[in-house]
């Protein structure tokens, strides 16, 4: 049976989404072992083989696969470098539903390019009994408990993290994904009636309320089962890269209700969700020499 | 501001340092004792520690037992499945010792970092 792992990339006018793949499928190759696909579109590989040569794209990736941009599709996204720097940006983040389709393994982990995989953790997916898995769970580096569920909104159904799923191809898989798409062509609708107030699009809110509505639009005994993992790390954008090492960052962690003054938190053989997109631009380079063999 | 209250919330700095990297670690390690079998996934635990080693002393080399997701999972050989759930007990938890002595015996953030 086939296996790997799916990473999106597509550039903006201030990330660059294929070089955070590009260092972290070295990651991924290095601690689980399985080849990388890279969805992208033309503009953002093209600028990828211009900056980091052909050859390393090619050692990097298994296979590269170029989908049409959608024109019409806009999302702007307020990021943070920090609490200092904030900026809207367009995130283009519309096709993730065709992942299904595009995927050329049987069993795949479809993760963000910012989710950096420092640990042979997310192995115990493969060979799974279960079609798709999802996590609801979180917890953050300055968090002193364990880690926690949220809901879309206060009164909303649980939250999934469309960060990392697994899944392997079958009928339950697609129409997850079908269902997807379906909420993401009717967005304005659905975000009505699942009560939330965020404008822009999210895949974790389009997953939840598919998983919702396969759950027979409940949320007690879920057709989905969490990952192999207590839950997923997540380093929010008001936060910064110390230093990276060989599975190891330090991070400047923002200490909450307190803007601006930080703490130090280190990462080791966890992975990890790095939210502060510029955070990981700026240590691309030293992650790829890293990783690279 | 007084030297008195800058120890103090230096002081504060190191405790919040201390206690966030202990909560890592203490998860990191609940990771680690996640082990896949079958396509099933176990929480290696003393209980399912002694549990394996009460059915191979009731005389059953194969038994179904549920994972950690509550799905019944067939082990074809306990006996197997047992010394693999406890080897990866005592790795983790020497792993952990390790990491959770050198947190607390650290006595400033630096330390705690390990950065030289």
């Amino acid at each position: 049976m086939t296996k790997g792992v799916l990473m999106y990339a597509h550039n903006n006018p201030e990330i660059d989404y294929v070089k955070i793949a590009c260092a972290n499928a070295l990651m991924v190759k290095k601690n689980l072992q399985v080849p990388v696909t890279l969805v992208t579109d033309e503009g953002s590989i093209s600028w990828g083989r211009k900056q980091l040569t052909e050859e390393f794209i090619n050692e990097c990736f298994e296979k590269v696969i170029t989908v049409e941009r959608n024109a019409n599709f806009t999302n702007n996204k307020n990021c943070n470098d920090t609490s200092f720097s904030s900026k809207s940006l367009p995130f283009y983040n519309s096709n993730h539903w065709e992942a299904y389709e595009l995927s050329p393994y049987e069993e795949t982990l479809f993760i963000d390019s910012d989710y950096l995989i420092m640990s042979p953790a997310l192995n115990n997916c493969w060979g799974s009994v279960h079609d798709v898995m999802i996590n609801h769970k979180i917890y953050s580096p300055i968090d002193q408990v364990l880690p926690y569920s949220k809901n879309i909104d206060d009164v909303g159904i649980k939250l999934y993290w469309a960060t990392v799923i697994y899944f392997r191809k079958s009928s339950l898989s697609e129409h997850l994904f079908n269902l997807v798409q379906h909420i993401q062509e009717n967005y304005d609708y659905y975000k009505d009636l699942y009560y939330f107030s965020s404008g822009m699009f999210r895949n974790d809110n389009a997953f939840s309320i598919a998983i919702h509505m396969m759950n027979g639009f409940n949320d007690f005994e879920s057709i989905v089962k969490e990952l192999p993992i207590p839950g997923l790390l997540m380093s929010w954008d008001v936060n910064d890269i110390h230093s990276v090492k060989f599975n190891d960052i330090i991070l400047f962690v923002e200490k909450p209700d307190a803007n601006g003054t930080y703490i130090l938190s280190r990462i080791k053989n966890t992975d990890v969700h790095i939210m502060n997109k510029w955070a990981i631009n700026r240590h691309a380079d030293e992650l790829i020499s890293i990783y690279k063999d | 501001m007084n030297e008195r209250l800058e120890k103090a919330l230096a002081f504060a700095n190191y405790r919040q340092t201390l206690n966030t990297q202990l909560n890592k670690s203490k998860i990191k390690t609940d990771a680690l004792l996640i082990l896949a079998k079958n396509g099933g996934t176990f929480y290696v635990s003393q209980d399912l520690i002694c549990f394996l080693d009460y059915l191979l002393r009731s005389g059953m080399t194969r038994a179904t037992i549920f994972d950690r997701n509550k799905l019944p999972i067939e082990i074809q050989d306990i006996q197997a499945f047992l010394k693999e759930v406890t080897t990866r007990y005592f790795e983790v938890a020497n792993d952990f010792l390790k990491e959770y002595q050198l947190i607390r015996k650290s006595r400033n953030v630096k330390s705690i970092m390990e950065i030289e």
